[in-house]
């Protein structure tokens, strides 16, 4: 009960912030490109990736897991915006951005996880 | 967005509550799906995949009312869906299917959950619109 507690408040935490920063990165790059989904996604995986890092050499209680992994990180990130998003730019004809944006995601977010994840275990 | 719809403080009471309740049916799904013997992590496919749809059901219904579903995109699209699907849960598991030995598996879940997640996008959006 208590690890279903962390993941709430997890999330809580998590998905306001990701709206925020999804807000203050829109502003600044524009909306050529989901940037800001990309950012938190980035983001997100980075920090799963720090802590999975950690976990793996020190056993972290379950409750930080739950709060930081499970909810936070994983409210942050989100997969169906980025779906979504791409799947609006190949309806308008855009396949190249579309295409550059899973491109995008997908190679920083692997970068993010797997070099935090190193960071994280060397730590 | 249009900026009129919600002021921030309420739109994010509605992000917030979503994004935890979301994140909370996640986890107990994980927890319940099958999958936990095979190679890929499937309890997070089907979330995502499902979650796309359902993503997918929203948008073609957001575009009916615009304004006047502002709240509901904050609660059930923003927050729960956006808490409910996760993309770093999903790089890490190709990380961990990689360094675990088994990148076969890794490419197999990187493209899948691609190809579905727009493949239910679609779906969502189609049946939705149908609705009409």
């Amino acid at each position: 009960m208590i690890l279903v507690l962390a993941v709430f408040i997890g999330g809580l935490i998590g998905a306001p912030a990701r709206y925020l920063v999804d807000g203050f990165v829109k502003k600044r790059a524009g909306t050529d490109l989901p940037w800001g989904t990309l950012a938190v996604n980035v983001i997100g995986s980075a920090v799963l990736g720090l802590l999975m890092g950690i976990a793996s050499r020190d056993a972290l209680p379950a409750v930080v897991l739950s709060l930081v992994g499970t909810g936070f990180c994983g409210a942050l990130t989100t997969f169906s915006t980025f779906s979504t998003d791409t799947y609006k730019l190949l309806a308008a004809g855009s396949t190249g951005k579309a295409l550059v944006n899973i491109a995008m995601n997908l190679v920083l977010g692997l970068a993010a996880v797997g070099l935090c994840y190193f960071l994280g275990r060397s730590l | 967005m249009t900026a009129a719809a919600a002021p921030p403080a309420r739109a994010l009471v509605f992000v917030a509550v979503g994004g935890g309740v979301g994140a909370v049916v996640r986890h107990l799904l994980t927890q319940t799906l099958p999958g936990a013997d095979h190679p890929l992590p499937w309890p997070t496919l089907v979330v995502n995949t499902l979650g796309c749809l359902l993503m997918g059901l929203l948008t073609s219904e957001l575009t009916r009312f615009p304004l006047h579903r502002q709240p509901v995109k904050m609660l059930l699209g923003t927050g729960f869906l956006g808490g409910f699907t996760t993309f770093s849960h999903y790089v890490d598991g190709v990380r961990e299917l990689t360094v675990g030995g088994s990148p076969g598996w890794a490419a197999v879940y990187l493209v899948l959950s691609v190809v579905l997640g727009l493949l239910a996008v679609w779906i969502g959006i189609t049946v939705g619109k149908g609705k009409r």
